[in-house]
């Protein structure tokens, strides 16, 4: 599934795909993958990718049940 | 086709990645150590360990093109000369090594066998120089393309908006 509320909220912050990835600390290929929902990542990776953009796991990670797999 | 339910969660399915990693890597670095063994106890026979020359030429052409196609170098060593030259140099050094020892019943005084194994050291040094600076600058060449920022489909941007 892809994960566009974090795409959504790097693009908020006006910060690249590579720019993100220093922050997590990770490659940018891995944040791509993961906002092409092609990656799953853990959940130190998330938190990680949270801190970087100023959110809490439920606001980039949560999805409700009727959403979830939506866009498979 | 349908695919069989996987029947691990996923800690045994991580701790199962880890079993066969760590498999593999047990199986490679023995296969090289009976091969080493057996050019040493078969003298230059190589008609005796041609098989298993042959499962790890596969192996690692496999892993070595993975890796690379995958933008992957190594966990702990950085893509750069000196590391190469060095696994080089411990290549070199361990080919001379046993092809001197395995030489050894073919002269009649050591020192023949000893400039045989070091001739075969160098060119083995050199060979691995060459696979290793071939593999890293294929290895820069994917990493930079994978590394490239894509531009941020419209489409993307207007359905989040």
């Amino acid at each position: 599934m892809r994960n566009l509320k974090m795409k959504f909220r790097r693009i908020e912050l006006d910060m690249s795909q590579t720019e993100l990835a220093k922050r997590a600390g990770v490659t940018r290929q891995t944040i791509g993958l993961i906002e092409a929902g092609e990656f799953n990542p853990s959940i130190n990776l998330c938190i990680a990718i949270c801190r970087a953009l100023g959110v809490t796991l439920n606001d980039l990670f949560w999805e409700d049940e009727g959403n979830e797999g939506k866009e498979e | 086709m349908k695919a069989k339910k996987n029947n691990l969660d996923e800690r045994q399915e991580q701790i199962l990645l880890k079993i066969e990693h760590k498999g593999f890597w047990l199986a490679f670095w023995l296969l090289l150590a009976a091969m080493l063994i057996q050019s040493i106890t078969s003298g230059v026979d190589f008609r005796v360990y041609a098989g298993e020359c042959a499962i790890l030429l596969i192996i690692s052409l496999y892993v070595s093109i993975e890796c690379i196609r995958n933008g992957i170098w190594d966990r702990k060593i950085q893509p750069k000369a000196s590391a190469n030259i060095l696994a080089s140099l411990i290549a070199g050094l361990v080919m001379g090594v046993v092809n001197a020892i395995s030489l050894m019943r073919f002269f009649d005084k050591p020192w023949g066998a000893i400039a045989a194994g070091a001739v075969i050291g160098v060119i083995t040094f050199l060979l691995c120089m060459i696979a290793l600076s071939v593999s890293m600058r294929l290895y820069r060449k994917r990493a930079e393309k994978m590394e490239e920022e894509p531009e941020d489909i419209e489409e993307d941007i207007i359905e989040i908006k």
